[in-house]
């Protein structure tokens, strides 16, 4: 039995409470009505299992509550299921999210922090939760730091600097800046060990150079410090000595955090720190409001952006080389628009996992109007055109430029990779690795005569020792060979007519399913709950910054039916669902890693 | 003249007599009087990683020992032949769980596991440079993340390499036009806001659970290393122009920016700012279309072919330009005069790949060419095969070796049982 580890301080009880209500309702009951556990409790009710409804109105009836608070390593999430949340490791802010965070804190552009170095993924997603930092790590931040010091200071002294803080003189007003500024770059209230080590820093800049340099170093020290550059979930306590596999409910300014760094990723904003210091994001209903509210900002739909082009890939689409001559920088750069544009217009239109998989709606730059032949629409403001894609042609995200020119190789189409990015990312089924030994590449054609790519692939998968896996990828890719290597529709492969006939078999899915072509791939794919699941997983690995495995296979099948439902909101509707779900509010702490 | 003088420890003995008296640690030497003073020259190692590579018969040389020809390939080390040491047939043994992919990057320096020998080596306490090491790339791209690095300062720390010479410039040389008086309020300030970060990271490292702690120490770990690296900066050293900045990354940076990285590298060791470079050429999977020696497909694309197809004619240009490009940092050290010799006399340049056969994907038969005696450690002038099952950790050895290291274990254990590659040593 894993233990609960719970916020001591008042406020925080809050949490608990929630985590508990939501502990009595499904994730498709948290969207449809606050209430339908059987009655919030008030925000000062202390966590006391007698204060729960009654414990019948808990589908499945799973014992999720012990006396005490203490909860169990499950939470239900649905009828008659339960899941077990994984374990999360801390966070380092990816790169976005630091020069967003940097952005929003220091009210200026903060895009040079594109120069400190890449992040490192949590399955597909940028998270920085493995790979420790270097001296050189250590070297950028202190970089970026200054850099971002002087300008902030510079370009929006006003907003940094509370008012009047001049007429209080120079001591006092370092004082006051490094008070009001710590608050939100820790996202967190602090407390006087944390003002001393920046206090120390203005006062050696004012000693060194003078007041200025004092607000600089002050600058500087914040955001260099773990609670900037971190993502710290401790529950407001000391865990020093808390076990692996302990869990423990995220304290108010937590929670802000989390769900400010998921919708937006960036910090959160003086509305959700209102919310967490009043403990109102703590109640369903309150959280709720904050969720719709950053639902209806920019940055919301460019995290969907986001989430996409890396669940996907797509995003590297403006780094591959490809041969095709038409395979241009803006080509590729309208190509990554087009997908990003397209899923953040359909989520925000409250449509479903389905559409994702089946909508021709497009807006499409000129190079890309010409690619997906779909000439003739007058462009808007933005240059680009509102089309709707040849039905016969193209179908939703797999069939759109960006994913078959990523899932390719230099200079062919590679059914195996686009096999292989259905298997692993579409439908969470990554094929095992190859036998060791095995030589990878197509053996050239050396029968003088033409080859369609279906047909050297044929001859390699013959091989007993690789048709075992390739019989996962190649039949599924094969469906996608009437689009060549950045996309373009054909029906021809060199000089012979393409042939896209494929077959779903092996994996966890259905039955055997033969189709023709990526829009009959397409349709097959809209109807796979695997797919869906899959869509719902890969969302709570983003959400979360963790990997999400099959004990928390009912969370994500019962998220996934709310992505799928029209009436429950669709994909924007999942992911209020998840954000208010206690496996939002949770973290379970993780083995250490050596 | 490195005078330490050990029969071979293992890597853990060494470790813990570091420090201790066992070794006579460098004397740091700014300027090139070293031999003026009766002190010895640094010794300096940098690594060029050449991706996609094919040990084939445009590449292997003839003959062996000291009475060898260049093969067509490594024409362009000829007038280097005395300084040469070319090596063949080792296997990235450690990389051969990843049969399909490019993956035996993660493995070529460092044998298997925890920090490369590059770093290593810059890691030893003896190492007291202005700057710890240069991990530079020339076509390579900042966002190209762990995938791509063969440089790590130990488990789960891989080292981005700098791909922009205007950056690296930067890290050297910006301070140098900073007036002195300045300069050491810099410093100090610098000094002092380390100290307090190291602080804060105390504080939050004592209320977080385990795994967390480790990540904190990690990174209090970077701090420390990073407050070493501030004091020892000098400003010692004629400053080379700054170069252009990149605007933003482009597939044809490689050609532009290589010779301005190899000049950044050769500046900063003979000014010995640093001792200890990695030079990446692209990276796996990568590589530019090599346009300027009439290439039509990219790098990565044409070394999928094999002898005889056109696709390969492009590919072997492509690999003749990148030795040259390695020629040329050779001709770099060589021309620049230390003591009665050069800097190529007291370093060791190496260029390797962590495949053998790019078009099959084959950890075996990779290459490992050295230019250099590193101060007289190493037997150059000789073309050495080794047989199949060799494993490229006994290079790593020798590296560590040449360097005055002379460590018995790198790497996976398994593949260290014969040591280094004795024979190569002097």
């Amino acid at each position: 039995m894993r233990k609960l580890i719970r916020p001591s301080s008042a406020p925080l009880v809050s949490v608990v409470v929630a985590l508990i209500t939501a502990l009595g309702g499904c994730a498709g009951d948290l969207t449809s009505g606050a209430d339908s556990t059987g009655g919030l409790p008030g925000v000062n009710a202390g966590p006391n299992p007698g204060a729960l409804p009654p414990t019948g109105t808990t589908p499945g009836g799973v014992p999720s509550v012990n006396g005490g608070g203490i909860v169990g390593e499950t939470i239900p999430c649905g009828s008659a299921a339960s899941a077990a949340p994984g374990p999360s490791r801390m966070a380092r802010l990816s790169r976005i999210q630091y020069q967003n965070t940097a952005r929003d804190l220091l009210g200026i552009d903060a895009s040079h922090a594109a120069s400190l170095s890449t992040d490192e993924r949590t399955g597909l997603f940028a998270a920085n939760t493995t790979t420790l930092p270097t001296l050189e790590t250590s070297q950028a931040y202190m970089r970026t730091a200054a850099t971002l010091a002087t300008e902030a200071l510079k370009q929006n002294r006003q907003g940094l600097l509370p008012t009047d803080c001049m007429a209080l003189g120079e001591a006092a007003c370092g004082r006051a800046f490094i008070a009001a500024l710590l608050p939100k770059a820790y996202r967190r209230p602090v407390s006087p060990q944390d003002i001393e080590p920046v206090l120390a820093s203005f006062n050696l800049g004012v000693q060194l150079v003078g007041f200025e340099r004092g607000l600089e170093l002050a600058l500087q020290t914040v955001l260099m410090s773990p609670d900037f550059l971190y993502r710290v979930e401790r529950g407001g306590q000391d865990l020093s000595t808390a076990a692996p596999g302990t869990v423990i409910a995220l304290d108010n300014y937590e929670l802000a955090s989390r769900l400010s760094y998921f919708l937006w990723q960036s910090m959160p904003d003086d509305q959700l720190f209102a919310a967490a210091a009043d403990g109102s994001i703590a109640t369903p209903s309150g959280r709720t409001q904050q969720v719709d509210r950053m639902m209806s900002s920019p940055a919301f739909l460019s995290m969907l952006e986001h989430f996409h082009a890396q669940w996907l890939g797509t995003e590297e689409v403006t780094q591959i080389a490809r041969t095709a001559d038409e395979f241009t920088n803006p080509l590729a750069a309208a190509m990554n628009q087009e997908m990003g544009l397209f899923v953040s217009d359909t989520i925000a239109e409250k449509r479903t996992v389905t559409d994702l998989f089946l909508s021709t709606n497009a807006k499409v730059s000129p190079e890309l109007a010409a690619l997906y032949d779909v000439q003739g629409a007058t462009p808007g403001a933005d240059g680009l055109a509102s089309v709707t894609l040849p039905e016969a042609e193209r179908a939703g995200l797999l069939t759109r430029a960006a994913f078959l020119a990523v899932h390719a190789q230099d200079a062919r189409t590679s059914p195996t990779v686009r096999g292989y990015a259905v298997r692993d990312r579409v439908l969470c089924q990554t094929p095992p690795e190859p036998p060791k030994g095995v030589d990878a590449v197509l053996t050239p054609n050396t029968t003088g005569q033409p080859e369609t790519v279906r047909q050297q692939l044929e001859r390699h998968a013959s091989d007993p020792a690789c048709s075992g896996c390739h019989q996962l990828m190649d039949p599924v890719g094969l469906g996608f060979e009437n689009y060549d290597l950045i996309g373009r529709y054909r029906q021809m492969d060199g000089e012979l007519p393409v042939d896209a006939k494929g077959i779903f078999v092996g994996g966890t899915g259905p039955a055997a399913k033969e189709f023709n072509g990526g829009v009959e791939l397409s349709k097959i794919v809209a109807q796979m709950p695997e797919a869906k699941a899959c869509y719902a997983r890969q969302w709570m690995s983003y959400a979360l910054s963790r990997s999400v495995d099959e004990p928390e296979a009912c969370l994500f099948q019962e998220f996934a039916k709310i992505a799928d439902d029209p009436n429950r909101g669709g994909i924007r509707g999942m992911l209020q669902a998840l954000v208010t779900h206690a496996v939002f509010s949770v973290r379970v702490l993780p083995a250490s890693n050596k | 003249m490195n005078t330490l003088k050990l029969s071979r420890l293992s890597r853990r003995s060494l470790l813990a007599s570091v420090g201790g008296a066992s070794l006579l640690p460098f004397v740091p030497m700014f300027g090139r009087d070293a031999e003026a003073q009766g002190g010895a020259f640094p010794k300096r190692i940098v690594i060029v990683n050449l991706p996609n590579w094919t040990t084939d018969a445009n590449t292997l040389c003839g003959g062996t020992g000291a009475d060898f020809t260049f093969s067509e390939t490594y024409k362009s080390l000829e007038p280097y032949r005395s300084d040469m040491l070319i090596v063949d047939g080792l296997d990235n043994m450690a990389a051969e769980g990843a049969a399909h992919s490019h993956a035996g990057n993660l493995v070529l320096l460092n044998g298997g596991e925890g920090a490369s020998i590059d770093q290593w080596i810059a890691q030893q306490p003896e190492i007291t440079t202005a700057v710890r090491s240069l991990v530079v790339g020339a076509g390579t791209r900042n966002e190209s993340g762990r995938d791509h690095v063969i440089s790590f300062a130990g488990a789960n720390r891989p080292i981005v390499p700098e791909a922009n010479p205007a950056a690296l410039w930067a890290a050297l040389f910006q301070d140098f036009k900073v007036d002195p008086t300045q300069r050491n309020t810099t410093k100090d300030a610098n000094k002092g806001v380390l100290d307090n970060v190291a602080v804060q990271l105390n504080n939050l490292k004592r209320l977080l659970p385990q795994d967390d702690q480790l990540k904190l120490e990690a990174h209090n770990q970077s701090i420390v290393e990073l407050q070493a690296q501030i004091q020892r900066a000098v400003y010692d050293c004629t400053v080379p122009a700054q170069p252009e900045a990149f605007a933003e990354y482009n597939r044809a940076d490689m050609l532009k920016s290589s010779p301005l990285q190899m000049d950044l590298i050769t500046t900063a060791m003979a000014c010995d700012l640093s001792r200890v470079a990695t030079l990446y050429y692209g990276h796996e999977r990568g590589g530019p279309t090599m346009d300027w020696v009439g290439g039509t497909t990219h790098y990565h694309d044409s070394s999928h072919s094999s002898i005889g197809e056109s696709k390969y004619e492009q590919y072997s240009r492509g690999r003749t330009w990148l030795v040259e490009q390695y020629a040329g940092l050779v001709k770099r050290f060589k021309d620049t005069p230390e003591g009665n010799g050069s800097m190529l006399d007291n370093s060791v340049l190496a260029f390797t790949s962590c495949m053998g056969s790019s078009n099959r994907h084959a950890k075996e038969s990779i290459p490992f060419v050295l230019a250099g005696g590193a101060g007289g450690a190493l037997s150059t002038g000789r073309y050495v095969t080794y047989p199949g099952g060799t494993p490229v950790n006994r290079m790593l050895m020798t590296l560590a070796h040449a360097m005055g290291y002379p460590i018995d274990m790198f790497g996976e254990a398994q593949y260290c049982a014969d040591g280094p590659l004795a024979d190569l040593h002097a």
